[in-house]
């Protein structure tokens, strides 16, 4: 797994106040900067919440993916952009910066997390039951660091002038593509938007009647076998449009 | 009619550790659990019978409750029985209903109700597509029959809107039915002439004290001017163990028919609910600031913490589970001398040839996941989250029921393992 210089991705924009790396859909957080970051955990899964409601929003009116979601607040603009079906990432910028410089200070720091991109993981994640040096895993924030989720009379609050846009994307994952067949395509969609992924496909397979042992191989499913799952994903997470 | 007058009502086994409302066997799980049952029933049978065999279960457990409440306090009239009932329903934590409905038909609406409640509160960004409070149907149903005098089985409720499903709030019709077939009774009798309460495991010394601390609370946990019990940042209910057992036992028997090779994996997904709703349930509750009070903080020692679930457990009516042998971060040996599951299985479903504890089976492995895999030390927060992260690497834990009393067994026991990380849940 590559090692991600954050440090360095970080200073290749000067108006970046925070960054966080998240692993999608569930948020958790992958790596963060500045390390001062009071609860990097809190705010991954935030911003992950925000990509995910994103992306249905635009699966929804435009069967696509979202490209770039933009939030101008009086404390500066925050960027968030999937970077790979896995990964996505939150930029934090000052208040002196506009959407403008903005993006262009993320294209160039999305250029070092283009390898991301190819990988189909995020990077390990700590250990449940982490050692005491290490980073608390599931621990809630300790009272004495800053939060940067929570107001700080410091700090410019939030207000109405608040706008969020998001923009399309090619699809990616919405519809087949050539050398994915539909059976595939249903899984990943059933695994990247049902609750509790870790037993959806017990579900599926409790649904349909299908052998857990034929669902891991998709692609070699009946027709009649994809159209039943077709049905119990679209049950299952509750969306009629699944892009296939 | 205040909530005092049925409190005092309920009752506790100490050798069995099983909860009773006028006799009839209760248990307290959280959201997540009931959630997680239902929507198992449901995946193995289709929307439409699951919530079928559960109002039917639900019907005739509350039945049976309302009617030994209603003897107990000498309660007759049709209006004295519906403020009993929703003294019972908002004992439970189900929510409010106001009944507008005969045994000829008519309308029930609900506020606050657990299930929808639940759901909206557990996977809000999920689209439902079917109802949720098959419970409370059930419960109205019962409700309508005992008021009425009508015959048992008499009343069909189905919910024809929810507040899970985008709903503004949740709709019940009720219209008669034929009385079907009635099953035995299941009472505290059927408890004590079925399993003897006396073992004892590790760890006693420290269970006692906690328990004795915690049946303090429990007894008198009840639902607030809503009808709800939000406790430990977790939505409780407790309901009739029958409702639990006849739906799930039902449910299997009907799929054993129309698709049995999907039993081990209906059998795994029960185990499931066993372990998302005690894992949640007993580590919010260790996690939470009235343990804090009542036990002191948990040191994220491995015999305290086990003794802490042992104790919950017990307290909030699980069963008398037992420590036979402990290994910390390897293995655990939990014994009980009978659990809800298996006590309804012996007296309604006969001699099993396998073990049938599934919830049980499930609850174990989360004992082993609190001990083991979460950290103390940094006040966890249980939820949504957390819980996903225990399977980043797959299963880590091998569980057997190696002894049921359904199946003869002087117990039942379940051994958990440690295992390498497998994908495989079945």
């Amino acid at each position: 797994m590559r090692t991600l210089d954050v440090v360095r991705m970080a200073k290749m924009a000067p108006a970046l106040q925070n960054l966080v790396l998240f692993s999608m859909p569930d948020g958790r957080l992958v790596e963060h900067w500045p390390p001062s970051v009071g609860d990097a955990d809190s705010l991954a899964t935030v911003v992950g919440d925000l990509l995910n409601v994103a992306d249905r929003a635009t699966r929804w009116g435009f069967q696509t993916s979202p490209k770039m979601i933009a939030v101008e607040s009086e404390a500066g603009p925050l960027i968030v952009c999937p970077i790979s079906e896995d990964l996505g990432a939150g930029f934090f910028f000052n208040a002196t910066t506009n959407l403008g410089l903005a993006r262009i200070q993320i294209r160039d720091m999305m250029l070092q997390l283009e390898p991301l991109r190819n990988e189909s993981k995020p990077p390990a994640a700590v250990p449940l039951n982490s050692p005491p040096s290490g980073p608390p895993s599931v621990a809630r924030p300790d009272s004495t660091r800053p939060l940067l989720s929570r107001p700080d009379s410091t700090r410019p609050t939030a207000t109405r002038s608040e706008s969020i846009r998001s923009e399309s994307s090619r699809p990616e994952l919405s519809r087949p593509t050539a050398g994915r067949s539909r059976g595939v395509m249903l899984l990943d969609t059933l695994q990247r938007h049902a609750p509790d992924p870790h037993i959806c496909l017990l579900r599926l397979s409790l649904r349909t009647g299908i052998a857990l042992e034929k669902l891991d191989s998709p692609e070699q499913l009946t027709p009649e076998q994809v159209d039943a799952i077709a049905t119990a994903v679209r049950d299952i997470i509750g969306r009629d449009d699944l892009g296939a | 009619m205040d909530k005092r007058t049925i409190v005092n009502h309920r009752g506790f086994m100490p050798d069995h550790s099983f909860n009773f409302v006028a006799d009839i066997p209760t248990v307290f799980h959280c959201h997540h659990f009931n959630l997680f049952w239902d929507q198992t029933i449901d995946d193995a049978l289709g929307a439409e019978l699951g919530a079928a065999i559960r109002t039917h279960a639900a019907r005739e457990s509350y039945y049976d409750l309302m009617a030994g409440l209603a003897a107990r306090l000498r309660i007759d009239g049709t209006d004295d029985m519906f403020t009993l009932a929703m003294s019972v329903l908002h004992l439970g934590g189900l929510g409010s209903l106001a009944i507008d409905a005969d045994p000829n038909g008519g309308e029930i609406v609900g506020e606050h109700l657990h299930h929808a409640t639940a759901w909206n509160t557990k996977y809000a960004r999920v689209g439902r597509r079917h109802p949720a409070d098959a419970v409370t149907a059930g419960f109205a149903a019962a409700t309508i029959e005992l008021a009425h005098r009508a015959a048992r089985d008499s009343v069909r409720c189905r919910e024809v809107e929810c507040a899970a499903m985008n709903g503004p709030r949740c709709v019940f019709v009720a219209e008669p039915a034929e009385p079907g077939p009635l099953a035995g009774p299941m009472t505290r009798s059927q408890i004590t002439s079925t399993a003897d309460g006396r073992l004892r495991g590790l760890f006693e010394s420290d269970i006692t004290p906690i328990l004795a601390t915690l049946r303090q609370m429990t007894s008198n946990l009840v639902g607030d001017e809503r009808g709800r019990i939000d406790a430990f940042g977790l939505s409780m209910s407790e309901l009739p163990t029958t409702y639990y057992s006849r739906a799930g036992y039902d449910g299997l028997r009907h799929l054993s028919r129309t698709a049995p090779q999907s039993i081990p994996v209906m059998h795994a997904l029960l185990r499931e609910a066993g372990h998302v709703g005690i894992f949640h349930t007993l580590g919010a509750i260790m996690a939470s600031s009235e343990w804090d009070a009542l036990v002191g903080r948990p040191s994220g020692d491995p015999e305290e913490t086990v003794a802490s679930c042992v104790a919950i457990a017990r307290a909030l009516g699980m069963g008398h589970w037992t420590v036979a042998e402990f290994e910390p971060g390897q293995r655990l040996v939990l014994r009980t001398p009978a659990t809800y599951e298996a006590i309804y299985y012996v007296n309604r479903e006969g001699r099993a040839t396998e073990p049938q504890c599934f919830s049980y089976q499930g609850a174990a492995v989360a004992v082993m996941q609190l001990v083991a895999r979460v950290d103390w030390r940094t006040r966890p927060h249980f939820e949504q989250r957390l819980y996903a992260r225990l399977f980043e690497d797959g299963s880590t834990w091998k569980c057997t029921e190696t002894q049921c009393i359904a199946r003869g067994d002087p117990y039942c026991e379940v051994v958990v393992n440690r295992r390498n990380p497998s994908s495989s849940f079945i």
